[in-house]
């Protein structure tokens, strides 16, 4: 997996993302499916939720913004503004199908608790 | 108007709902998303009358009074045979009688068996009209006509008891 | 346990949503990839407990939290609140078993609407309401991008004021209304799109606070409502109600109970009556120092029941004959409401329609399902271009005439839209006016129906008794709402009346509702109109270069022309920020666009009766008796 961040800001190497393949490839086809194949994902975490915070994944078509970083999952590229990132640093996004429903899951390290349905989570 | 089916005494009730149901697929408000205003308006008086001209020809009654009027035949002034008349005076006193009496049994079979005898009035209606006797077919449309307010009558006993 | 996500698009358009706004629990549904699904919170919870509490400062709680600060604060939080709809002060219902303070009317207006005393205000329920509808849409705002229309349910039952202030309600959350529609036909459609099985069923609904019963036949995609009926004042409350008065109130050894007691007492009814959906016996602990707990069994409970779902009989029997129908001819009835949970009622609906009820879809999620789908329809979208809902009026409508008997004009299951027609005449000698009084049910007196609206039709030229005559129009809409007009013929004086109800409040006290609810008041307002003024020109012209271009067959030499100008006066209208300039900018390009349109429609009927020139159809049929071939004279 290749990431395009830029190497003069050597910390930075440690506060990653990673998308799974699986996660890749719905990626590739949600994109797709939207007409806007070369759009960006935009993961993030905002304040709100019954357990402090919740989890964002929203396309974006503009192109990032100075504060973002920017990564490439095999031509997807992702952006995780700085401060978000804190809370998403080995933060792995992943695609699950359950009988129900299907979608995307972080599965993130840092998360101590989260609220029942995981739409919000509080840090360690 | 006849939601574009051939004009026929003994219509094919099925045939008219499957009828009904496409041309409202074209007119009903709720298909009218994607349309101007314009043509909301227009598709919503056609929906009005699609919906009026459908509960004219189901009602046997409105159908025979159509199909005279069609050829020109006034129904309102048919008076029906002395002796249907005298049948359907006594008819009705059993009526008043039975729903005196709370008799419900008695009221439902009064209803069952004018509610024969109205599908064997339809059944010569449909012939008359069939052979183009459209003369035979007035006095038939006056008996329909006191058959139908008897077993209205019924009705509303029903109702009166449920209640 | 983990959410999964979608992949959230700040660029979608704002999509279509399907309220059902429940006495007891309201839920908010949308389609998503070709399937309705009800919206959850955190938790997993789909429904939203129909509670507002209200607390001093005007702070508002709507949901599970206030349902918790009922025991609380019982005079302060409205429950059940859909009981209320488009009722006035001296409704029964107002004075029956309630922990609310119902604030006297000053005047004679003022009791045209029910109003309580909840801590620091005076609220309606179209005001209460309105506060749920808001949580529901907030919550759909957080889930989708943006909300569109949105559909909301009533039960089928509900006559027209209550359906007003069912939009009402709507109006005053900021929501755009697609279409009320009917709860168990909403159900209907959801059960349908499932399980695509032709036949006529029989919806059965009991609801927390409403009954009805509707009889369908459903086609290939068409839902043809035959007939509808019911209670609307008749639901799962009146179990609590029941077993509160009979058992729990006599075992608390009260006889003059005060708000916080009843709100104790029904609480403890409903605990009761939902162990006893599975257990055969309930034990109750009572707070009171030193008594037994009481025992309840489940006979006991059918005992109580009983004679409130018996009442559920009556109307159904009366829908079937209207639908003439026995219920042998049934293909199935399916169950909707919470109520229908209860054995009590499953074991009675058995009996009623001897067939095994269908209860595969939650009863509680059934109905939001089924207006999420129709909100998708109604937005063009999703595809589904065979399914439509015939649905009908479900309490005549009539005016009252001389002696106080009612003339009906639409009997009941009438399928709407319809119009009817009805001519009056004067009874004194140089009668220059004629009251009219509008009214809804099923009873042969006036004052024995429910009163809808009185107006009086002013400027009829002296003329001898007997002379004038008065031609009266019903119009009801899809949304089973009554629009009246009257004429004087000979004359042509004509009158359009907005038939606003009798019961409820009228326009200038929404309006004054919308500003108080809004922080810049009139500004905001004005934004507002505006916003909707253009959203709605940008929808026309789009539609309208969208007809040009595909019917361009049908225009005739110079309208292309005509109808270019209107719009490009309507896009010049647009730059300015002027409300009105665009609404009759919008006016002259409906005007421009009417016989084009007709000639659109024609074309569309014409394609549907299988490509046989409409002119053709028409000239080979007559008119049947009371109506116009309006068909054939617009063609001509």
């Amino acid at each position: 997996m290749m990431t395009a961040e830029s190497p003069k800001d050597p910390p930075a190497s440690k506060l990653a993302v990673t998308l799974s393949p699986r996660a890749v490839e719905m990626a590739k086809a949600r994109l797709q499916k939207r007409g806007t194949p070369d759009a960006a994902l935009r993961l993030g975490v905002k304040g709100g939720g019954c357990s402090g915070f919740g989890y964002v994944v929203e396309f974006s078509d503009d192109p990032p913004r100075e504060r973002d970083r920017v990564f490439d999952f095999d031509g997807v590229r992702v952006y995780v503004d700085k401060k978000s990132l804190v809370y998403l640093a080995g933060t792995t996004l992943d695609w699950e199908q359950t009988l129900m429903k299907s979608g995307f899951k972080f599965l993130n390290p840092q998360e101590a608790a989260s609220c029942g349905c995981g739409h919000s989570f509080t840090v360690k | 108007m006849t939601l574009g089916l051939t004009p026929t005494y003994g219509l094919d009730l099925s045939a008219l709902d499957a009828r009904y149901h496409e041309l409202s697929k074209v007119v009903h408000p709720d298909r009218q998303a994607g349309r101007s205003p314009a043509e909301r308006r227009r598709a919503l008086s056609l929906a009005v009358d699609v919906n009026a001209a459908y509960r004219a020809l189901r009602d046997p009654v409105r159908r025979a009074e159509a199909m005279l009027a069609r050829g020109g035949r006034a129904s309102d002034r048919a008076a029906p045979s002395p002796a249907f008349l005298m049948d359907v005076m006594e008819l009705r006193e059993g009526l008043a009688a039975a729903r005196a009496a709370s008799d419900l049994g008695r009221v439902r079979g009064m209803a069952d068996e004018v509610r024969a005898r109205r599908d064997r009035v339809i059944a010569g209606l449909a012939a008359a009209f069939g052979a183009g006797r459209d003369d035979d077919a007035v006095p038939l449309v006056a008996e329909l006509r006191y058959l139908a307010r008897f077993l209205d009558e019924v009705r509303a006993i029903e109702e009166e008891a449920d209640a | 346990m983990s959410v999964l996500f979608d992949i959230f698009d700040p660029k979608a358009a704002p999509r279509p949503i399907g309220i059902d706004l429940g006495t007891t629990n309201s839920l908010v549904a949308c389609v998503r990839d070709g399937r309705p699904e009800c919206l959850r919170d955190c938790d997993g919870v789909a429904l939203v407990p129909s509670v507002v509490s209200y607390g001093a400062r005007g702070h508002v709680v709507v949901g599970a939290e206030a349902a918790r600060l009922q025991s609380a604060h019982p005079e302060d939080t409205v429950a059940s609140v859909k009981r209320f709809m488009g009722r006035g002060a001296d409704d029964p219902e107002t004075r029956r078993l309630s922990s609310l303070r119902f604030e006297p009317p000053t005047s004679e207006a003022d009791s045209r609407v029910v109003r309580f005393r909840v801590a620091d205000r005076v609220v309606s329920p179209v005001e209460v309401s309105a506060e749920i509808l808001r949580v529901l849409a907030a919550r759909a705002r957080e889930e989708l991008n943006g909300v569109g229309g949105v559909v909301i349910t009533v039960p089928a039952y509900f006559d027209d004021a209550q359906r007003q202030a069912t939009k009402d309600a709507a109006k005053l959350a900021g929501l755009e209304v697609l279409r009320l529609l009917n709860e168990p036909t909403a159900a209907a459609l959801a059960y349908g799109l499932e399980k695509k099985q032709n036949g006529t069923f029989a919806v059965y609904d009991l609801g927390g606070g409403t009954f009805d019963v509707t009889i369908l036949r459903l086609d290939d995609g068409v839902f043809h409502v035959r007939a509808t009926g019911g209670d609307s004042a008749l639901g799962g409350d009146d179990f609590d109600r029941a077993i509160a008065e009979s058992r729990v109130l006599p075992a608390l050894g009260v006889t003059a109970p005060g708000p916080d007691v009843r709100r104790l007492a029904l609480d403890l009814a409903r605990r009761a009556k939902h162990a006893l959906t599975e257990h055969a016996e309930v034990e109750l602990s009572l707070p009171r120092e030193g008594s037994a707990p009481l025992v309840l069994t489940r006979a006991e409970l059918d005992g109580i029941l009983r004679p409130i779902v018996e009442r559920t009989g009556v109307a159904c029997r009366r829908a079937l004959r209207d639908a003439e129908l026995s219920p042998t001819e049934l293909t199935g009835v399916i169950l909707v409401g919470g109520s229908t949970r209860s054995p009590t009622v499953r074991a009675y609906v058995r009996e009623l329609f001897g067939v095994e009820p269908l209860c595969e879809l939650d009863p509680d999620e059934v109905v939001a399902l089924g207006a999420a789908a129709q909100a998708e329809l109604l937005a063009g979208e999703g595809g589904v271009d065979d399914v439509l809902l015939l649905d009908v009026l479900p309490l005549s409508l009539g005016i009252e005439t001389m002696g106080g008997v009612v003339d009906k004009i639409l009997p009941r299951n009438t399928t709407i839209p319809a119009e009817a027609r009805s001519t009056f005449t004067t009874y004194a000698d140089r009668q220059t006016g004629f009251e009219l009084h509008v009214v809804q049910g099923e009873r042969e007196l006036a004052a024995d129906c429910r009163s809808l609206a009185r107006f009086t039709l002013r400027g009829i030229p002296p003329m001898p008794a007997g002379m004038a005559r008065l031609e009266v129009t019903f119009s009801v809409d899809a949304d089973g709402l009554l629009h009246v007009s009257a004429r004087e013929v000979t004359t042509g004086i004509e009158q359009r009346v907005e038939v606003k109800p009798t019961y409820g409040l009228d326009d200038d006290a929404i309006e004054q509702m919308l500003l108080s609810a809004l922080d810049h008041g009139e500004d905001d307002l004005a934004a507002r109109r505006l916003a909707e003024a253009r959203i709605e020109s940008e929808q026309v012209l789009t539609v309208t270069r969208q007809a040009l271009a595909t019917d361009a067959a049908l225009l005739e030499p110079g309208e292309r022309d005509q109808i270019e100008a209107a719009m490009a006066a309507l896009v010049a209208a647009l730059d300015c920020a002027n409300a009105s300039l665009i609404h009759l900018a919008n006016e002259d390009l409906e005007r421009a666009t009417h016989a084009f349109a007709g000639r659109r429609m024609d074309a569309a009927i014409a394609r549907a009766i299988g490509g046989k020139q409409l002119g053709e159809v028409e000239r080979s049929v007559e008119g049947a008796k009371g109506i116009e071939a309006h068909l054939a004279a617009e063609r001509s």
